[in-house]
């Protein structure tokens, strides 16, 4: 494994028993050989083993976060603003602390993560974003075979994904490498209809323009952001986008879309990719 | 790593809207996929799993970019009690137009892209709280390119995985169109005499509905994909709600039943220069069970 020199970018300190676990782990045991923990299944343990890479540990960032309140007019579609950035910074915050965990466990990236939101019931306002992933490194002979300097993303943090161990596992046979977990999201106000809106449309089958515009536009703007963060991190794409819609307790006619996916990377030095054969499974 | 935030930017909103009554995309649809294509090094973005976009690669196809089409649509219906029975009109419609207007404009964006096919195709369909005679109908799906062949004047959807393409074509077939068939249904006296009764039976109006309704959604179904020459579709899902609804009338309780039906697959054509598919040698997966949505727990 190998020792990074921190990166020059705003960092995240980590709390005491995390700082204290991660040190632990650290640790090497009596034959050299490292503790690690991880939340892959046995197939996934193997084929991350398979791909040159080994578990450093299981890592995790969370923010609890006030969301703020914004007044949106009753008959306008608008975009929420402080919303959709709260919930953005939010996750941001999460993601950068479980980035801080596998920095410290010296690894080069993290597989598996997993992004979920928590509403508690001893606080209304607030919402708990929570990262998880298990940490992993490449072993040496790994870099030299694909001739890649760092598996680290270009900041010089460890790259993150929310690929499977079989996903990562084919990213790397056919020739990419992943860079970190995009995202891009959009909280949109649906306006109300006004009464006369409402006269108009009564008994008769029609496209309301209107509504089709708002959560149109919604979903752009959350994809648009997520190909924005993918471009800035000098990514060659994007793979296993997807789009969630929810809407975490707020009035019925706010809704947060949320779209999240891999970037990747080409690694030059890569074989051909596998050519696809049909086969018959033997599993049940 | 920690990226800024990208906020909006404003665009004419009127014509935007006004493009969209056309059947059209909003503007910052357009906006999207023109930068996508725009920019010196264009990110592709795709729904494929790794293993999708290693077979895509492989079989030389390139994701171009996630593509989208939505439509919200006001459905002209009064409740069941006014009707007589037999096909619900209105309602057939409404679904048919709104699904054909969220296909149409995801087509149109696979378009503006240069794509060949929109592969991996998912609908997401429901009604909203805020509005109740609301439903909105969301394709999303991710355009892909055929490596060294130029753009047709229109791309073909499909609701094929890549690796689904794969075999189609391996068997000598290649996709044309998403194929759709729907039938409102309700009846309004439905069986009412044999409530309460020990003795089985059928119940033939209950019988009859369902037979006439699944005819109606079939031939629709049907002429669609000979519409578009297909030789037969595939993948095909069916979708099926049936309800028995109680009311009053006259003093007396009544029963009534309604169903809908909706009929969805990729009409495909067979190729000339197809060979016979080799025979698959048996293997073990390593996968795990598939979860592909909701991966992060919402």
């Amino acid at each position: 494994m190998a020792n990074y020199n921190r990166p020059q970018i705003q960092r995240q300190a980590l709390p005491q028993h995390a700082a204290e676990r991660i040190q632990r782990m650290r640790a090497t045991g009596a034959q050299g050989q490292r503790f690690f923990t991880s939340d892959l299944s046995v197939k996934e343990f193997l084929l991350v083993r398979e791909a040159g890479f080994e578990c450093a540990g299981l890592v995790m960032g969370s923010s609890i976060y006030h969301v703020g309140y914004q007044q949106a007019g009753y008959t306008q579609n608008m975009e929420m603003g402080v919303l959709t950035q709260a919930l953005y910074q939010a996750r941001e915050l999460a993601m950068a602390r479980m980035e801080e965990e596998a920095h410290e466990l010296g690894a080069d990236g993290v597989i598996g993560v997993r992004l979920r939101v928590n509403r508690h019931a001893w606080g209304e306002q607030l919402l708990e974003f929570v990262a998880i992933g298990t940490a992993v490194y490449g072993r040496p002979e790994t870099a030299k075979k694909f001739q890649v300097q760092t598996w680290r993303a270009p900041s010089g943090m460890p790259f993150t994904s929310d690929l499977s161990g079989q996903d990562f596992w084919m990213l790397l046979k056919s020739g990419y490498r992943p860079v970190s977990l995009v995202m891009g999201n959009c909280v949109y106000h649906v306006a109300h209809q006004t009464l006369g809106g409402w006269f108009s449309s009564v008994g008769q089958n029609m496209e309301m323009p209107n509504f089709t515009q708002a959560l149109y536009d919604a979903r752009e703007l959350a994809m648009e952001r997520l190909q924005y963060e993918a471009q800035l991190d000098g990514a060659g794409g994007v793979v296993g986008t997807e789009v969630y819609e929810t809407s975490h307790g707020w009035d019925s006619h706010i809704i947060e879309f949320f779209c999240v996916g891999t970037s990747v990377l080409a690694i030059h030095a890569a074989e051909a990719p596998p050519v696809p054969e049909l086969v018959m499974t033997v599993n049940e | 790593m920690t990226h800024p935030f990208l906020p909006d930017r404003p665009v004419n909103e009127p014509l935007s809207l006004h493009q969209l009554a056309q059947g059209g995309l909003p503007l910052r649809a357009q906006r999207r996929i023109h930068e996508l294509g725009a920019s010196g090094r264009p990110v592709f973005t795709s729904t494929l799993t790794t293993s999708e976009t290693v077979v895509a690669r492989a079989t030389g196809l390139s994701p171009i970019s996630q593509v989208m089409g939505s439509s919200v649509f006001h459905v002209g219906f009064r409740g069941f009690t006014s009707w007589t029975g037999g096909e619900l009109v209105a309602l057939t419609h409404a679904y048919e137009r709104a699904r054909a207007l969220a296909l149409s404009r995801m087509q149109q964006e696979a378009q503006a892209l240069g794509a060949h096919l929109v592969i991996d195709t998912r609908f997401l369909g429901k009604g909203y709280a805020w509005g109740e005679d609301l439903i909105e109908f969301t394709a999303i799906g991710t355009a892909v390119r055929l490596d060294g062949q130029p753009p047709p004047p229109m791309p073909a959807l499909t609701l094929l995985t890549a690796d689904e393409l794969y075999k189609l074509h391996r068997a000598g077939y290649w996709p044309v169109a998403i194929a759709m068939g729907n039938c409102f249904f309700y009846a309004r006296h439905a069986d009412c005499v044999s409530e309460g009764s020990y003795f089985s039976g059928e119940l033939p109006v209950h019988t009859q509905a369902s037979q006439v309704a699944r005819d109606l959604a079939v031939s629709r179904f049907r002429a669609f994909a000979a519409h578009f020459g297909a030789n037969g579709v595939v993948g095909v899902k069916i979708q099926r709600n049936a309800r028995d609804h109680e009311y009053e009338s006259s003093g007396r309780s009544h029963t009534a039943f309604s169903l809908d039906l909706v009929m969805m697959g990729t009409a495909v054509v067979r190729r000339g220069d197809a060979a016979s598919p080799p025979r698959p040698p048996v293997v073990v997966d390593l996968r795990d069970s598939p979860a592909r949505f909701g991966k992060h727990g919402y």
